[in-house]
Protein backbone atom coordinates (compact mmCIF):
# COMPACT_ATOMS: atom_id res chain seq x y z
CA UNK A 1 0.00 0.00 0.00
CA UNK A 2 2.75 2.83 0.82
CA UNK A 3 3.93 2.65 -3.00
CA UNK A 4 0.48 3.67 -3.92
CA UNK A 5 0.85 7.19 -4.65
CA UNK A 6 -1.77 10.10 -5.21
CA UNK A 7 -4.70 10.12 -8.14
CA UNK A 8 -3.22 13.05 -10.90
CA UNK A 9 -5.18 16.32 -11.64
CA UNK A 10 -8.24 17.40 -9.88
CA UNK A 11 -9.63 14.41 -9.32
CA UNK A 12 -7.01 14.17 -6.28
CA UNK A 13 -7.74 16.87 -4.52
CA UNK A 14 -11.75 16.73 -5.32
CA UNK A 15 -12.03 12.98 -4.24
CA UNK A 16 -9.39 12.42 -2.17
CA UNK A 17 -9.35 10.63 1.16
CA UNK A 18 -6.09 11.06 2.32
CA UNK A 19 -5.40 12.94 5.74
CA UNK A 20 -2.48 15.32 4.16
CA UNK A 21 -4.21 16.10 1.18
CA UNK A 22 -7.08 17.68 2.84
CA UNK A 23 -4.58 19.16 5.55
CA UNK A 24 -2.93 20.96 2.82
CA UNK A 25 -6.60 21.83 1.64
CA UNK A 26 -7.58 23.28 4.42
CA UNK A 27 -4.47 24.93 4.96
CA UNK A 28 -4.33 26.57 1.53
CA UNK A 29 -8.12 27.56 2.05
CA UNK A 30 -7.65 29.58 5.75
CA UNK A 31 -4.57 31.21 3.83
CA UNK A 32 -6.68 32.87 0.96
CA UNK A 33 -9.41 33.45 3.19
CA UNK A 34 -6.72 35.09 5.78
CA UNK A 35 -5.78 37.60 2.90
CA UNK A 36 -9.94 38.00 2.08
CA UNK A 37 -10.73 38.80 5.32
CA UNK A 38 -6.97 40.71 5.49
CA UNK A 39 -8.43 43.16 2.76
CA UNK A 40 -11.47 43.51 4.34
CA UNK A 41 -9.75 44.55 7.58
CA UNK A 42 -7.91 47.21 5.55
CA UNK A 43 -10.71 48.66 3.78
CA UNK A 44 -11.79 49.24 7.97
CA UNK A 45 -8.68 50.84 8.61
CA UNK A 46 -8.20 53.00 5.66
CA UNK A 47 -11.55 54.31 6.17
CA UNK A 48 -10.60 55.18 9.95
CA UNK A 49 -7.31 56.24 8.94
CA UNK A 50 -8.67 59.93 9.46
CA UNK A 51 -11.85 61.37 11.13
CA UNK A 52 -14.92 61.70 8.52
CA UNK A 53 -15.77 60.05 5.93
CA UNK A 54 -13.63 59.28 3.05
CA UNK A 55 -13.60 55.95 1.11
CA UNK A 56 -16.76 54.01 1.79
CA UNK A 57 -20.41 54.70 3.06
CA UNK A 58 -20.98 54.04 6.51
CA UNK A 59 -23.02 50.87 5.17
CA UNK A 60 -20.40 49.16 3.82
CA UNK A 61 -18.09 50.09 6.24
CA UNK A 62 -20.40 47.38 8.68
CA UNK A 63 -20.85 45.12 5.64
CA UNK A 64 -16.98 44.85 6.18
CA UNK A 65 -16.80 44.62 10.00
CA UNK A 66 -19.26 41.69 10.16
CA UNK A 67 -17.83 39.80 6.78
CA UNK A 68 -14.24 40.71 8.26
CA UNK A 69 -15.01 38.75 11.29
CA UNK A 70 -17.11 36.18 9.73
CA UNK A 71 -14.21 34.74 7.41
CA UNK A 72 -11.71 35.60 9.77
CA UNK A 73 -13.09 33.02 12.95
CA UNK A 74 -15.00 30.36 10.24
CA UNK A 75 -12.64 30.73 7.47
CA UNK A 76 -9.22 31.48 8.58
CA UNK A 77 -8.57 30.67 11.66
CA UNK A 78 -10.59 27.34 12.49
CA UNK A 79 -9.92 25.69 8.83
CA UNK A 80 -6.14 26.46 9.58
CA UNK A 81 -6.54 24.99 13.01
CA UNK A 82 -8.35 21.66 11.73
CA UNK A 83 -5.70 21.36 8.34
CA UNK A 84 -2.80 21.09 11.24
CA UNK A 85 -5.16 18.43 12.87
CA UNK A 86 -5.61 16.58 9.78
CA UNK A 87 -1.98 16.32 8.87
CA UNK A 88 -0.43 16.09 12.19
CA UNK A 89 -3.15 13.79 14.78
CA UNK A 90 -2.35 10.50 12.46
CA UNK A 91 1.23 11.25 12.46
CA UNK A 92 1.45 12.32 15.80
CA UNK A 93 -0.49 9.26 16.99
CA UNK A 94 0.74 6.71 14.80
CA UNK A 95 -2.51 5.97 12.89
CA UNK A 96 -2.81 5.38 8.61
CA UNK A 97 -4.89 8.26 8.12
CA UNK A 98 -8.39 9.87 9.90
CA UNK A 99 -11.01 7.42 10.98
CA UNK A 100 -13.78 8.65 8.49
CA UNK A 101 -11.55 9.46 5.20
CA UNK A 102 -14.66 10.25 3.05
CA UNK A 103 -16.27 12.47 5.64
CA UNK A 104 -13.17 13.95 5.74
CA UNK A 105 -13.28 14.84 2.27
CA UNK A 106 -16.57 16.23 2.46
CA UNK A 107 -16.04 18.51 5.65
CA UNK A 108 -13.40 20.36 3.73
CA UNK A 109 -15.33 20.63 0.56
CA UNK A 110 -18.56 22.01 1.86
CA UNK A 111 -16.83 24.92 3.07
CA UNK A 112 -15.42 26.38 -0.56
CA UNK A 113 -19.63 26.30 -1.12
CA UNK A 114 -20.58 27.82 2.05
CA UNK A 115 -18.35 30.98 1.95
CA UNK A 116 -18.54 31.18 -1.67
CA UNK A 117 -22.25 31.27 -0.58
CA UNK A 118 -21.31 34.21 2.02
CA UNK A 119 -19.03 35.79 -0.27
CA UNK A 120 -21.54 36.44 -3.10
CA UNK A 121 -23.87 38.40 -0.23
CA UNK A 122 -21.13 41.02 -1.14
CA UNK A 123 -23.45 41.66 -4.49
CA UNK A 124 -26.74 41.13 -3.47
CA UNK A 125 -29.61 43.94 -3.37
CA UNK A 126 -29.01 45.26 0.24
CA UNK A 127 -25.42 43.97 0.60
CA UNK A 128 -23.75 41.90 2.78
CA UNK A 129 -24.50 40.94 6.60
CA UNK A 130 -23.91 44.25 8.78
CA UNK A 131 -25.20 43.03 11.94
CA UNK A 132 -21.71 42.40 13.10
CA UNK A 133 -20.59 38.80 13.30
CA UNK A 134 -22.63 38.41 16.30
CA UNK A 135 -26.04 38.00 14.76
CA UNK A 136 -28.29 39.81 16.95
CA UNK A 137 -31.91 40.54 16.24
CA UNK A 138 -33.24 42.72 15.51
CA UNK A 139 -30.69 44.39 13.69
CA UNK A 140 -29.74 41.34 11.95
CA UNK A 141 -33.27 40.80 10.50
CA UNK A 142 -33.09 44.09 8.84
CA UNK A 143 -30.25 42.58 6.44
CA UNK A 144 -31.24 42.40 2.79
CA UNK A 145 -31.53 39.81 0.44
CA UNK A 146 -28.43 38.11 2.03
CA UNK A 147 -30.40 36.85 4.90
CA UNK A 148 -31.31 33.72 4.44
CA UNK A 149 -27.59 32.81 2.31
CA UNK A 150 -26.02 33.97 5.94
CA UNK A 151 -27.98 31.65 7.91
CA UNK A 152 -27.01 28.79 5.31
CA UNK A 153 -23.80 29.30 4.91
CA UNK A 154 -23.43 29.38 8.97
CA UNK A 155 -25.36 26.31 9.17
CA UNK A 156 -22.97 25.18 6.34
CA UNK A 157 -19.93 25.75 8.28
CA UNK A 158 -21.47 24.49 11.16
CA UNK A 159 -21.96 21.11 9.62
CA UNK A 160 -18.60 21.23 8.22
CA UNK A 161 -17.21 21.50 11.80
CA UNK A 162 -18.86 19.32 13.41
CA UNK A 163 -18.16 16.62 10.85
CA UNK A 164 -14.04 17.63 11.00
CA UNK A 165 -14.75 17.29 15.10
CA UNK A 166 -15.96 13.75 15.12
CA UNK A 167 -13.36 12.66 13.26
CA UNK A 168 -10.73 13.57 14.87
CA UNK A 169 -12.46 12.79 18.31
CA UNK A 170 -12.74 9.22 16.93
CA UNK A 171 -9.44 9.34 15.12
CA UNK A 172 -7.68 9.85 18.30
CA UNK A 173 -10.02 7.64 20.42
CA UNK A 174 -9.43 4.64 18.12
CA UNK A 175 -6.63 4.49 16.49
CA UNK A 176 -4.04 5.15 18.38
CA UNK A 177 -0.59 3.48 18.38
CA UNK A 178 -0.65 0.64 20.76
CA UNK A 179 1.48 1.97 23.33
CA UNK A 180 0.47 5.77 23.35
CA UNK A 181 -2.28 5.77 26.10
CA UNK A 182 -4.23 9.18 26.36
CA UNK A 183 -1.61 11.26 29.14
CA UNK A 184 1.46 10.03 26.83
CA UNK A 185 -0.11 12.02 23.54
CA UNK A 186 1.69 14.75 22.26
CA UNK A 187 0.44 18.40 23.73
CA UNK A 188 -1.27 18.96 20.10
CA UNK A 189 -3.39 15.96 20.43
CA UNK A 190 -4.65 16.59 23.42
CA UNK A 191 -5.25 19.73 23.01
CA UNK A 192 -7.20 19.37 19.70
CA UNK A 193 -9.45 16.14 21.88
CA UNK A 194 -10.55 19.12 23.90
CA UNK A 195 -11.19 21.16 20.93
CA UNK A 196 -13.25 18.49 19.08
CA UNK A 197 -15.54 18.23 22.12
CA UNK A 198 -16.12 21.72 22.64
CA UNK A 199 -17.07 21.98 18.57
CA UNK A 200 -19.19 18.76 19.17
CA UNK A 201 -21.06 20.41 22.61
CA UNK A 202 -21.48 24.49 20.69
CA UNK A 203 -21.78 24.30 17.39
CA UNK A 204 -24.85 22.85 16.84
CA UNK A 205 -26.18 25.57 19.37
CA UNK A 206 -25.41 28.16 16.83
CA UNK A 207 -26.83 26.18 14.43
CA UNK A 208 -30.25 26.32 16.17
CA UNK A 209 -29.87 29.93 17.51
CA UNK A 210 -29.58 30.85 13.18
CA UNK A 211 -32.64 28.64 12.61
CA UNK A 212 -34.25 30.41 15.14
CA UNK A 213 -33.66 34.13 13.63
CA UNK A 214 -34.35 32.04 10.22
CA UNK A 215 -38.04 30.94 11.10
CA UNK A 216 -38.57 34.51 12.87
CA UNK A 217 -38.06 36.11 9.68
CA UNK A 218 -39.77 33.91 7.18
CA UNK A 219 -41.92 31.43 9.27
CA UNK A 220 -44.11 33.82 11.95
CA UNK A 221 -41.94 32.33 14.95
CA UNK A 222 -40.77 35.03 17.75
CA UNK A 223 -38.26 33.80 19.36
CA UNK A 224 -36.60 36.50 19.42
CA UNK A 225 -39.32 39.43 18.34
CA UNK A 226 -40.53 40.93 21.34
CA UNK A 227 -43.73 41.91 19.75
CA UNK A 228 -45.04 38.80 19.25
CA UNK A 229 -43.94 37.97 23.10
CA UNK A 230 -40.33 36.85 22.50
CA UNK A 231 -36.80 37.98 23.88
CA UNK A 232 -34.53 39.50 21.94
CA UNK A 233 -31.88 39.28 24.98
CA UNK A 234 -32.10 34.97 24.59
CA UNK A 235 -30.15 35.54 21.21
CA UNK A 236 -27.60 36.79 23.06
CA UNK A 237 -27.36 34.33 25.58
CA UNK A 238 -27.93 31.07 23.11
CA UNK A 239 -25.26 33.04 20.84
CA UNK A 240 -22.94 33.66 23.67
CA UNK A 241 -23.14 29.66 24.87
CA UNK A 242 -21.80 29.25 21.66
CA UNK A 243 -19.50 32.19 21.33
CA UNK A 244 -17.45 31.90 24.85
CA UNK A 245 -16.48 28.34 24.04
CA UNK A 246 -15.74 29.07 20.38
CA UNK A 247 -12.83 31.75 21.93
CA UNK A 248 -11.18 28.77 23.33
CA UNK A 249 -11.71 26.41 20.20
CA UNK A 250 -9.89 29.11 18.15
CA UNK A 251 -6.95 29.16 21.38
CA UNK A 252 -6.65 25.59 22.59
CA UNK A 253 -4.69 24.27 19.56
CA UNK A 254 -2.54 27.38 19.56
CA UNK A 255 -1.83 26.29 23.20
CA UNK A 256 -1.07 22.83 21.51
CA UNK A 257 1.12 23.83 18.23
CA UNK A 258 3.28 26.59 21.45
CA UNK A 259 3.46 23.27 23.33
CA UNK A 260 5.14 21.12 20.56
CA UNK A 261 7.80 24.07 19.60
CA UNK A 262 9.06 25.26 23.02
CA UNK A 263 10.19 21.87 24.05
CA UNK A 264 11.70 21.53 20.88
CA UNK A 265 13.92 24.59 21.12
CA UNK A 266 14.34 24.40 24.26
CA UNK A 267 15.79 20.78 23.92
CA UNK A 268 13.74 20.01 26.89
CA UNK A 269 10.47 18.08 27.75
CA UNK A 270 7.46 19.87 27.79
CA UNK A 271 7.19 21.25 31.91
CA UNK A 272 4.39 19.60 33.61
CA UNK A 273 2.88 17.57 30.32
CA UNK A 274 0.12 16.19 32.83
CA UNK A 275 -0.90 19.89 34.45
CA UNK A 276 -0.90 21.28 31.16
CA UNK A 277 -3.94 18.93 29.99
CA UNK A 278 -5.66 19.57 33.04
CA UNK A 279 -5.33 22.74 32.48
CA UNK A 280 -6.70 22.40 29.08
CA UNK A 281 -9.94 20.43 30.48
CA UNK A 282 -10.58 22.95 33.09
CA UNK A 283 -10.32 26.16 30.44
CA UNK A 284 -12.68 23.97 28.10
CA UNK A 285 -14.90 23.14 31.34
CA UNK A 286 -15.15 26.98 32.45
CA UNK A 287 -15.79 27.96 29.30
CA UNK A 288 -19.42 26.59 29.37
CA UNK A 289 -20.35 29.20 32.27
CA UNK A 290 -19.03 32.10 31.80
CA UNK A 291 -20.86 33.09 28.75
CA UNK A 292 -23.04 36.03 30.34
CA UNK A 293 -19.86 38.14 30.73
CA UNK A 294 -20.29 39.33 27.31
CA UNK A 295 -23.61 40.92 27.76
CA UNK A 296 -23.06 42.63 31.13
CA UNK A 297 -24.45 45.69 30.08
CA UNK A 298 -27.72 44.03 28.94
CA UNK A 299 -28.92 43.76 32.41
CA UNK A 300 -29.10 40.95 34.71
CA UNK A 301 -29.12 39.86 38.22
CA UNK A 302 -26.45 41.33 40.85
CA UNK A 303 -26.09 37.37 41.51
CA UNK A 304 -25.87 36.97 38.12
CA UNK A 305 -22.93 39.00 37.33
CA UNK A 306 -21.13 37.99 40.28
CA UNK A 307 -21.12 34.70 39.26
CA UNK A 308 -20.30 35.09 35.70
CA UNK A 309 -17.46 37.52 36.75
CA UNK A 310 -16.01 34.99 39.42
CA UNK A 311 -16.34 32.38 36.86
CA UNK A 312 -14.32 34.10 34.33
CA UNK A 313 -11.40 35.28 36.41
CA UNK A 314 -11.16 32.04 37.26
CA UNK A 315 -9.92 31.45 33.92
CA UNK A 316 -7.10 32.86 34.65
CA UNK A 317 -5.82 30.33 36.68
CA UNK A 318 -5.38 26.76 34.49
CA UNK A 319 -4.16 30.07 32.09
CA UNK A 320 -1.49 31.02 34.48
CA UNK A 321 -0.40 26.95 34.70
CA UNK A 322 0.05 26.84 30.99
CA UNK A 323 2.15 29.94 30.70
CA UNK A 324 3.86 29.20 34.14
CA UNK A 325 4.91 25.97 32.38
CA UNK A 326 6.23 27.44 29.07
CA UNK A 327 8.27 29.38 30.60
CA UNK A 328 9.73 26.60 32.77
CA UNK A 329 10.14 24.65 30.10
CA UNK A 330 12.64 27.25 29.03
CA UNK A 331 14.03 27.62 32.22
CA UNK A 332 17.68 26.33 32.19
CA UNK A 333 17.19 24.95 28.36
CA UNK A 334 19.28 25.31 25.64
CA UNK A 335 17.28 27.83 23.49
CA UNK A 336 17.38 29.02 20.00
CA UNK A 337 15.92 30.92 17.81
CA UNK A 338 14.50 29.91 14.66
CA UNK A 339 11.43 31.32 12.80
CA UNK A 340 9.01 28.65 14.80
CA UNK A 341 10.25 29.80 18.47
CA UNK A 342 10.19 33.61 17.37
CA UNK A 343 6.91 33.32 16.87
CA UNK A 344 5.52 30.66 19.36
CA UNK A 345 7.70 33.13 22.08
CA UNK A 346 5.92 35.92 20.87
CA UNK A 347 2.70 34.77 21.02
CA UNK A 348 3.43 33.75 25.27
CA UNK A 349 4.02 37.32 25.83
CA UNK A 350 1.41 39.02 23.61
CA UNK A 351 -1.41 36.65 24.15
CA UNK A 352 -0.36 37.31 27.79
CA UNK A 353 -1.68 41.02 27.09
CA UNK A 354 -4.83 39.83 25.95
CA UNK A 355 -5.43 37.54 28.56
CA UNK A 356 -4.53 40.29 30.77
CA UNK A 357 -6.97 43.08 29.72
CA UNK A 358 -9.28 39.82 29.57
CA UNK A 359 -9.60 40.37 33.25
CA UNK A 360 -10.15 43.64 33.20
CA UNK A 361 -13.21 43.05 30.85
CA UNK A 362 -14.68 40.46 33.38
CA UNK A 363 -14.72 42.92 35.96
CA UNK A 364 -18.21 43.66 36.22
CA UNK A 365 -17.63 47.67 36.87
CA UNK A 366 -15.04 48.17 34.95
CA UNK A 367 -16.79 46.40 31.99
CA UNK A 368 -19.70 48.34 32.03
CA UNK A 369 -17.17 51.34 31.10
CA UNK A 370 -15.23 49.22 28.42
CA UNK A 371 -17.89 47.36 26.86
CA UNK A 372 -18.48 48.07 22.92
CA UNK A 373 -15.56 50.51 22.78
CA UNK A 374 -12.14 49.80 21.05
CA UNK A 375 -10.15 48.65 24.39
CA UNK A 376 -12.48 45.65 23.26
CA UNK A 377 -11.22 45.12 20.29
CA UNK A 378 -7.65 45.66 20.94
CA UNK A 379 -8.00 42.79 23.89
CA UNK A 380 -9.40 40.14 21.50
CA UNK A 381 -7.53 41.36 18.50
CA UNK A 382 -4.50 40.68 20.75
CA UNK A 383 -5.51 37.22 22.05
CA UNK A 384 -6.41 36.12 17.82
CA UNK A 385 -3.88 37.73 15.70
CA UNK A 386 -0.12 37.28 17.82
CA UNK A 387 -2.17 34.46 19.67
CA UNK A 388 -4.08 32.14 17.07
CA UNK A 389 -2.54 33.80 13.98
CA UNK A 390 1.24 33.85 15.29
CA UNK A 391 0.58 30.23 16.46
CA UNK A 392 -0.50 29.35 12.99
CA UNK A 393 2.45 30.88 11.40
CA UNK A 394 4.93 29.15 14.07
CA UNK A 395 3.17 25.38 13.39
CA UNK A 396 3.73 26.28 9.75
CA UNK A 397 7.21 27.14 9.87
CA UNK A 398 7.74 24.38 12.38
CA UNK A 399 6.01 21.42 9.65
CA UNK A 400 6.84 22.80 6.47
CA UNK A 401 10.35 20.94 6.48
CA UNK A 402 7.69 18.30 7.50
CA UNK A 403 5.30 18.77 4.88
CA UNK A 404 7.48 19.65 1.91
CA UNK A 405 11.10 17.92 2.66
CA UNK A 406 12.67 21.29 2.03
CA UNK A 407 13.72 24.25 4.77
CA UNK A 408 11.78 27.03 4.22
CA UNK A 409 14.02 30.29 4.05
CA UNK A 410 15.10 31.48 7.37
CA UNK A 411 15.84 35.10 6.64
CA UNK A 412 12.66 35.82 5.24
CA UNK A 413 11.19 33.69 7.75
CA UNK A 414 12.42 36.40 10.98
CA UNK A 415 11.64 39.46 8.81
CA UNK A 416 8.28 37.82 8.29
CA UNK A 417 8.46 37.47 12.29
CA UNK A 418 9.98 40.41 13.15
CA UNK A 419 7.61 42.71 10.93
CA UNK A 420 4.35 40.78 12.04
CA UNK A 421 5.62 41.59 15.59
CA UNK A 422 6.04 45.59 15.22
CA UNK A 423 2.94 46.19 13.01
CA UNK A 424 0.70 44.33 15.13
CA UNK A 425 1.79 46.21 17.71
CA UNK A 426 1.86 49.15 16.34
CA UNK A 427 -1.96 48.11 15.09
CA UNK A 428 -3.29 46.95 18.19
CA UNK A 429 -2.00 48.53 21.11
CA UNK A 430 -3.28 52.02 20.61
CA UNK A 431 -6.73 50.62 20.26
CA UNK A 432 -6.31 50.47 24.05
CA UNK A 433 -6.15 54.37 24.40
CA UNK A 434 -8.80 54.58 21.96
CA UNK A 435 -11.19 52.55 23.90
CA UNK A 436 -10.08 53.58 27.32
CA UNK A 437 -11.01 57.16 26.07
CA UNK A 438 -14.52 56.10 25.40
CA UNK A 439 -14.28 55.06 21.00
CA UNK A 440 -16.89 52.84 20.06
CA UNK A 441 -16.33 50.17 17.90
CA UNK A 442 -18.10 49.43 15.07
CA UNK A 443 -18.27 53.02 13.45
CA UNK A 444 -16.83 54.58 10.00
CA UNK A 445 -16.21 57.95 11.88
CA UNK A 446 -15.45 59.40 15.19
CA UNK A 447 -14.48 62.28 17.06
CA UNK A 448 -11.20 64.46 16.62
CA UNK A 449 -9.33 63.60 19.68
CA UNK A 450 -8.86 60.00 18.75
CA UNK A 451 -7.33 61.00 15.25
CA UNK A 452 -3.58 60.11 16.46
CA UNK A 453 -3.92 56.67 17.41
CA UNK A 454 -6.16 55.92 14.22
CA UNK A 455 -4.08 56.87 12.66
CA UNK A 456 -0.95 54.68 14.08
CA UNK A 457 -3.52 52.18 14.16
CA UNK A 458 -4.22 52.00 10.08
CA UNK A 459 -0.47 52.66 9.72
CA UNK A 460 0.23 49.63 11.54
CA UNK A 461 -2.69 47.60 9.93
CA UNK A 462 -1.18 48.45 6.43
CA UNK A 463 2.11 47.16 7.42
CA UNK A 464 0.95 43.79 9.01
CA UNK A 465 -0.94 42.88 6.12
CA UNK A 466 2.03 43.50 3.75
CA UNK A 467 4.71 41.98 5.59
CA UNK A 468 2.11 38.95 5.40
CA UNK A 469 3.13 38.72 1.66
CA UNK A 470 6.87 37.82 2.80
CA UNK A 471 4.45 34.26 4.28
CA UNK A 472 3.71 33.56 0.52
CA UNK A 473 6.86 34.46 -0.28
CA UNK A 474 8.49 31.83 1.84
CA UNK A 475 5.94 29.30 1.04
CA UNK A 476 6.76 29.79 -2.82
CA UNK A 477 10.31 29.33 -2.51
CA UNK A 478 10.42 26.45 -0.09
CA UNK A 479 11.01 24.15 -2.63
CA UNK A 480 14.02 25.54 -3.71
CA UNK A 481 15.06 25.27 -0.21
CA UNK A 482 17.95 22.63 1.20
CA UNK A 483 16.78 19.39 1.69
CA UNK A 484 15.06 18.31 5.20
CA UNK A 485 16.28 15.51 7.78
CA UNK A 486 13.72 13.13 8.24
CA UNK A 487 14.08 15.11 12.19
CA UNK A 488 14.12 18.24 10.73
CA UNK A 489 15.24 20.23 13.65
CA UNK A 490 17.89 19.56 16.90
CA UNK A 491 15.80 16.91 19.02
CA UNK A 492 12.53 16.83 18.43
CA UNK A 493 10.47 14.82 19.97
CA UNK A 494 7.21 12.95 18.67
CA UNK A 495 6.28 10.28 16.20
CA UNK A 496 5.90 12.53 13.15
CA UNK A 497 9.64 13.20 13.31
CA UNK A 498 10.46 9.48 12.81
CA UNK A 499 8.99 9.34 9.19
CA UNK A 500 10.77 10.91 5.97
CA UNK A 501 10.79 14.14 4.78
CA UNK A 502 8.95 14.92 3.37
CA UNK A 503 6.25 12.68 4.98
CA UNK A 504 5.43 9.75 2.24
CA UNK A 505 1.52 9.75 0.73
CA UNK A 506 0.94 7.01 3.03
CA UNK A 507 2.55 6.45 6.58
CA UNK A 508 2.19 4.38 9.92
CA UNK A 509 0.26 1.54 7.36
CA UNK A 510 1.15 -1.00 10.30
CA UNK A 511 1.17 0.88 14.05
CA UNK A 512 4.60 1.93 14.90
CA UNK A 513 6.06 -0.54 17.33
CA UNK A 514 7.09 0.04 20.50
CA UNK A 515 10.71 0.95 20.43
CA UNK A 516 10.05 3.60 17.69
CA UNK A 517 7.26 4.73 20.12
CA UNK A 518 9.65 5.23 22.90
CA UNK A 519 12.52 6.72 20.58
CA UNK A 520 10.48 9.27 19.93
CA UNK A 521 9.65 10.49 23.00
CA UNK A 522 11.63 9.22 25.85
CA UNK B 1 -20.88 -1.44 11.88
CA UNK B 2 -17.24 -0.95 12.60
CA UNK B 3 -16.40 0.47 15.81
CA UNK B 4 -15.11 3.92 14.17
CA UNK B 5 -18.34 4.50 12.69
CA UNK B 6 -20.50 3.61 16.33
CA UNK B 7 -18.29 6.09 18.00
CA UNK B 8 -19.17 8.63 15.42
CA UNK B 9 -22.96 8.16 15.46
CA UNK B 10 -22.61 8.57 19.20
CA UNK B 11 -20.94 12.27 18.99
CA UNK B 12 -23.56 12.98 16.16
CA UNK B 13 -26.32 11.83 18.44
CA UNK B 14 -24.92 14.34 21.21
CA UNK B 15 -24.76 17.39 18.14
CA UNK B 16 -28.46 16.53 17.36
CA UNK B 17 -29.21 16.92 21.06
CA UNK B 18 -27.57 20.00 21.37
CA UNK B 19 -29.30 21.15 18.16
CA UNK B 20 -32.41 20.10 19.35
CA UNK B 21 -32.45 21.11 22.60
CA UNK B 22 -31.77 24.68 21.84
CA UNK B 23 -34.82 25.27 19.81
CA UNK B 24 -37.05 23.22 22.54
CA UNK B 25 -35.39 25.78 24.99
CA UNK B 26 -36.14 28.53 22.85
CA UNK B 27 -40.04 26.96 22.32
CA UNK B 28 -40.38 26.98 25.64
CA UNK B 29 -39.29 30.33 26.42
CA UNK B 30 -40.78 32.22 23.73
Amino acid sequence: MSDHGPAKGIKRWLYTTNHKDIGTMYLIFSLVMFFIGGSMALVIRTELMQPGLQFVHPEFFNQMTTMHALIMVFGAVMPAFVGLANWMIPLMIGAPDMALPRMNNWSFWILPVAFGILLSTLFMPGGAPASGWTMYPPLVLQTGDAFPFLIFSVHLMGISSIMGAINIIVTILNMRAPDMWLLKMPMFVWTWLITAYLLIAVMPVLAGAVTMLLTDQFFGTSFFLAAGGGDPVMFQHIFWFFGHPEVYIMILPAFGVVSEIIPTFSRKPLFGHDSMVYAASSIAFLSFIVWAHHMFTVGMPLTGQLFFMFATMLIAVPTGVKIFNWVGTMWRGSLTFETPMLFALAFVFLFTIGGFSGVMLAMVPSDIQYHDSYFVVAHFHYVLVPGSIFSLFAAAYFWLPKWTGHMYNETAGKWHFWLSTFFVNLTFFPMHFLGLAGMPRRIPDYSTQFADFNWMASVGAIGFGLSQLIFVYVLLTCKKGEKATDRVWDAPKGLEWTVPSPAPYHTFDTPPVKRVAEEAFE
Amino acid sequence: MTRNQRTALYLAAVAVTFYLGFILMGVMRS
